[in-house]
């Protein structure tokens, strides 16, 4: 066995990450704000950029903030306004991994004007663990601010780290 | 946020919630294993823990598995602790712990001690 095998991440090693959150907006609007190319970039703040047409089968395309192709992930299900799930593969080069990291966003209405948003973050390597799951509740909490208020939170430096 | 504030009063619930930041993802039977709480207390716990948005389950098959929610505990801290403030609270942290020589820190905190050398 090399070294790379035995380094290799195991699917029962992997963990997983779940946020919940509600937002003041509809369905309609929290999809969009999922799957609008330009809006995405806005609550990531700038850190990637995605493109995709948001279609099941679709490729999606991750760009990281110098502007270059970090790696090619694939939108699984999208069932607009209710579910939507990709994955996030590292780039191939640097790792290899029996399942890429796959995102699973869902929308219920929790209330008149309220929206429940469930992301489940899983296949994720203690390597990323730390990192993402530090980072995800200041994406999400900019996510719904910019739907609420409109205004996009400034991430602390430490989260930048991350 | 007040549902927040009184389900983490409880030094029970605040175990458990430290049991889920370690590993995420455990059934109630293995929740319930080691803590001196009867199946029916932790699973009310463990409830009011849910209704303050703290933990989220998701099935597996016929396993409901528990998750840490940190979203809540996140604006918590981000509506009384400024962006300005926070890269000196860490450094506080990391000099505690460092003059204390915790050996059972946080994952957290570990992160911000390595960040900060």
């Amino acid at each position: 066995m090399t070294l790379t095998q035995q380094n290799q991440p195991t699917q029962a090693s992997l963990k997983t990450c779940v946020y919940a959150l509600h937002i003041r907006t509809s369905p309609q609007k929290l999809w969009d704000a999922l799957t609008d190319n330009e809006f995405i970039q806005k609550y990531w703040q700038g850190e990637w950029r995605f493109e995709s047409d948001w279609q099941a089968g679709s490729d999606l395309h991750y760009y990281d903030k110098e502007g270059k192709l970090y790696s090619i992930g694939q939108v699984l299900e999208s069932s607009p306004p209710h579910k939507l799930v990709y994955t996030w593969p590292e780039p191939e080069a640097s790792r290899v991994q029996p399942e890429p990291e796959r995102l699973s966003w869902e929308i219920t209405q929790s209330g008149p004007h309220t929206v429940k948003l469930t992301l489940v973050h899983e296949n994720l390597s203690d390597e990323y663990y730390q990192g993402v799951s530090e980072g995800w509740p200041s994406i999400l909490s900019s996510l719904k601010s910019l739907l609420e208020n409109g205004e996009v939170l400034e991430f602390y430096p430490h989260d930048r780290q991350a | 946020m007040d549902d927040v504030f009184k389900a983490l009063a409880d030094p029970t619930r605040r175990e458990l919630l430290d049991r889920l930041h370690d590993q995420g993802g455990q059934t109630l039977n293995q929740l319930c294993s080691g803590l001196d709480v009867t199946r029916q207390g932790v699973s009310k716990h463990l409830l009011q823990l849910e209704q303050a948005h703290l933990v989220v389950t998701l099935w597996r098959g016929r396993e409901k598995r528990h998750y840490l929610n940190p979203v809540p505990i996140y604006e918590i801290a981000t509506r009384w602790i400024n962006k300005f403030e926070r890269g000196r609270l860490d450094g506080l942290q990391s000099l505690k712990n460092d003059l204390e020589d915790c050996s059972d820190d946080s994952d957290s905190t570990k992160s911000t001690n390595s960040s900060l050398t």
